[in-house]
C-alpha cells in the first residue's frame, strides 16, 4: 500500500516510480508560490449537508486557537472538490492565512488513504511547527495514520493547548477523566487531535483575506463500504445535548416513567447506569459508562446515580452535571455542578408538576 | 485463516478506584474491555484449521491477560516483555507491535484489536499499527462474519451502518461487543497452561533500544494532575425549597456552562 518512491509529489500513490519531476516543476504544477516558512497547520473539516460546503464548528475553533498562539502563520488544509474553495474564504475569516486546497471531485467524502497521502505530502512541503486535527471519528483515524507515516508523535483527544516559545503543551484527560496529563512532543510537527467544543468559536473577521494554494491529487486506492444503510432511529446518546440518566436509586418503575415523561417534555435523551440495564428496565444501548456509551452533553441530569468510576468514565466530559441523590456521600456529588440531596421520586414529582403548571400558564 | 489479536492489560478501575488520585500500579489488572470484545470476535470467527494468535505488550503480570485469551480459545500467544519496552507512548507501542508482526507473524490474514484502552484512552495504536504494517483498517466495528474466505465487518458512523468486505491483510478495531464476561471451564483453564506462550524480549525482534520504550517515544508526559473538581459545585437540599427545581430548569434550558 505504501509507496516510498517519491517524497514530494502529492499524487505519489498514483504515479509509483514514474515521477521524475524536480521541485521547481512541482512548484509550478501545484501553484506553490506562497512562502513555505513554518506555521501552524489545521486540518479544516467541511460540512456538505446544506449543499454548499461550510466549515465545521470544530474547525473554526481550531483556527481561532491557532491564531491565538503566536505570530506564526495559520495554515489550513482542506480536502474537497472545486466548490470547497468557498469554504477556504470562510476559513480566512476565522483566522487562516493560507489554505492548501487538496482537490478532487470525490473528496466530499472522507478517504482515509487519500487524505493521509495528501496531508503527509503537504506537511512535508510546508514543514509546519504544529499539526492539529479535530478528534472527530475521521480525525481519530487520519491523525494517527499520518503521524505513523511521518514517524512523529501524536497526542489524542486534547482538551487544552498552550503554546510556549514554539513548544506546544497538550493537555488531555486520562483514566476516565480523573487525571489531566500535559504532554510535549519531541518531533515536528507537534501533532494533536482536539475534542470538539474544547475551545470557543472565534470572532468572525469579515473581509480578512488569504492565499489559496491548489493541490490537485488523484485518490489513493481505498476500501469502500460494501453497503451503507441508515442506522435505525435509536438511541443517539453521543450527540445528545441534554441527557437524563437514571441509576439504581431511581427506585421503581413509576419513577422511571416520570423521568421518561420529563425527558419527553424537555427534549432530552434517556440514559442509564449499568445497574438499570441489569434490572432489565432499559436497553443496553442507553447505558453510559466504561462498557457503554461515552457521552458529552451540555447538561447531564443524573437521577439516583451513585457515580462509580466506571460510570464517570462515560460522562465526566459533560459540560454541566446535575445530580439528585439522597446519599450526601455519593461520588456523583463530588463531580456535580449542582448537587441536590433528596429523594429522586419527590424531585421528579415536583419537576413534573412545575412543567405542567408552565404548560397550563402558556395556554 | 490466521487472526492476530492485539490486546492490552489495564488496571481494574472497578477495584482500585484511584481515590487518592494516584494511578494504580501493581494493583489488580484485567484484560482491557474492548480487547475482551476483540477476543470474543476472533473466537467467534474461528473455524477448524484456523489459528488465533494473541499478542500483548506489558509487564510480567500481563501474562494473565494472555492466559485469559488462551483459556477462551486463542491458540498461541506472544508476550512482549522487556524493561526496554517500558514507558512507550503510542508511537513506540505501535512500532514494537508492528515489528513483532512483520518479524514473526507476517503471514497473518487479519489483525483484530480493541479500539481503545480503558486507561490511556487514546485509540491511536490500531491506526498506527495498520499504517506501519501498510494495511488498510476499519475502526469502530461491532459485528463480524465470514463470507467465502473474506471477512465482513460492520460499524456505525454518523448515523449510517457501514458494512465492509475485507480481503486478507487488514486491521479491524473493535469498539463494541456483547456485554458478557465469559468464564473459562476448568479444562480450558488447565489447557491454556499447556499452550504456547512465548516471551519476546527486545533482542528477539528487530528493534533497537532507542526505537522503543521511553527512548523511542516521541511524546513525553510533562505533568499529571488530579481533577479534584473543576466544577463550582452548588449543593442544595430538596426538602428546603423549590429553588432546587428552578436551578435545574434554568441549567437545563440554558444548556451553556
Amino acid at each position: 500500500m505504501k509507496d516510498d518512491s517519491c517524497s514530494t509529489c502529492p499524487t505519489k500513490s498514483s504515479c509509483a516510480g514514474g515521477c521524475q519531476r524536480s521541485e521547481a516543476e512541482l512548484a509550478e504544477m501545484y501553484d506553490l508560490e506562497a512562502d513555505m516558512s513554518e506555521g501552524h497547520m489545521i486540518w479544516v473539516e467541511l460540512d456538505y449537508t446544506e449543499g454548499n460546503p461550510t466549515l465545521k464548528d470544530v474547525s473554526k475553533q481550531l483556527l481561532g486557537k491557532a491564531r491565538s498562539f503566536d505570530d506564526q502563520r495559520v495554515i489550513g488544509i482542506l480536502f474537497g472538490p472545486e466548490s470547497a474553495r468557498n469554504a477556504a474564504r470562510e476559513a480566512f475569516s476565522y483566522g487562516a492565512d493560507t489554505i492548501y486546497h487538496v482537490r478532487h471531485n470525490s473528496f466530499t467524502d472522507f478517504h482515509l488513504e487519500s487524505f493521509t497521502a495528501g496531508l503527509t505530502a503537504v506537511v512535508e512541503r510546508v514543514k509546519p511547527n504544529t499539526l492539529i486535527l479535530a478528534a472527530s471519528d475521521e480525525g481519530r483515524e487520519l491523525g494517527p495514520r499520518t503521524a505513523a507515516r511521518m514517524g512523529v508523535g501524536i497526542t489524542a483527544d486534547c482538551t487544552d493547548l498552550e503554546m510556549d516559545k514554539g513548544v506546544l503543551r497538550m493537555t488531555r484527560p486520562t483514566f476516565g477523566g480523573k487525571l489531566m496529563a500535559t504532554i510535549l512532543s519531541n518531533t515536528r510537527p507537534q501533532m494533536a487531535t482536539v475534542r470538539p467544543g474544547a475551545f470557543p468559536l472565534p470572532e468572525v473577521e469579515e473581509g480578512r483575506r488569504g492565499t489559496v494554494i491548489n493541490w490537485p491529487m488523484n485518490p489513493a486506492p481505498s476500501i469502500e463500504p460494501l453497503e451503507s444503510v441508515a442506522a435505525e432511529e435509536g438511541a443517539c446518546l453521543t450527540d445528545a445535548e441534554l441527557i437524563i440518566s437514571v441509576g439504581g436509586g431511581i427506585g421503581n418503575l413509576r419513577n422511571l416513567e416520570m423521568a421518561k415523561e420529563i425527558a419527553d417534555k424537555l427534549g432530552a435523551e434517556m440514559a442509564c447506569s449499568r445497574n438499570v440495564v441489569e434490572k432489565g428496565w432499559m436497553e443496553q444501548d442507553r447505558q453510559v459508562g466504561q462498557t457503554g456509551n461515552v457521552v458529552k452533553p451540555k447538561v447531564y441530569l443524573a437521577l439516583g446515580i451513585s457515580g462509580a468510576v466506571q460510570h464517570q468514565t462515560g460522562m465526566s466530559g459533560s459540560q454541566r452535571i446535575i445530580a439528585i441523590n439522597n446519599d450526601p456521600d455519593a461520588a456523583i456529588h463530588q463531580i456535580a455542578n449542582v448537587s441536590i440531596i433528596g429523594d429522586v421520586g419527590e424531585f421528579l414529582q415536583r419537576l413534573l408538576k412545575r412543567l405542567d403548571e408552565e404548560k397550563a400558564a402558556e395556554i | 485463516m490466521r487472526i492476530l489479536l492485539l490486546v492490552k492489560q489495564v488496571p481494574d478501575v472497578s477495584v482500585s478506584g484511584m481515590e487518592d488520585g494516584k494511578v494504580p500500579r501493581g494493583g489488580p489488572s484485567v484484560l482491557n474491555p474492548q480487547c475482551e470484545y476483540a477476543l470474543d470476535a476472533a473466537i467467534g470467527l474461528k473455524e477448524d484449521g484456523d489459528e488465533v494468535v494473541a499478542v500483548c505488550m506489558g509487564p510480567p503480570s500481563a501474562r494473565e491477560s494472555l492466559f485469559r485469551c488462551l483459556e477462551l480459545g486463542a491458540d498461541r500467544a506472544y508476550h512482549l516483555c522487556d524493561p526496554d519496552f517500558a514507558g512507550s507512548d503510542v508511537w513506540a507501542t505501535a512500532k514494537t507491535l508492528a515489528r513483532l508482526v512483520t518479524d514473526k507473524e507476517s503471514d497473518f490474514d487479519y489483525i483484530l484489536c480493541g479500539q481503545r484502552a480503558a486507561d490511556g484512552e487514546t485509540g491511536q495504536v490500531p491506526s498506527m499499527v495498520a499504517e506501519l504494517i501498510g494495511i488498510p483498517q476499519v475502526v469502530g466495528c461491532y459485528r463480524f462474519s465470514r463470507e467465502k474466505g473474506s471477512l465482513h465487518v460492520w460499524r456505525e458512523r454518523s448515523g449510517w451502518i457501514e458494512r465492509f468486505e475485507l480481503e486478507p491483510k487488514a486491521l479491524v478495531a473493535v469498539e463494541k461487543g456483547c456485554n458478557v464476561h465469559r468464564l473459562p471451564s476448568i479444562s480450558d483453564f488447565l489447557g491454556a497452561r499447556k499452550k504456547d506462550l512465548m516471551t519476546i524480549s527486545r533482542t528477539d525482534i528487530s528493534i533497537e533500544r532507542e526505537e522503543c520504550g521511553l527512548n523511542g517515544s516521541h511524546t513525553v508526559v510533562k505533568k499529571v494532575h488530579v481533577l479534584t473538581s473543576s466544577r463550582e459545585g452548588i449543593k442544595l437540599h430538596l426538602d428546603d425549597t423549590s429553588f432546587a427545581i428552578d436551578t435545574v430548569l434554568e441549567a437545563v434550558r440554558r444548556r451553556e456552562p
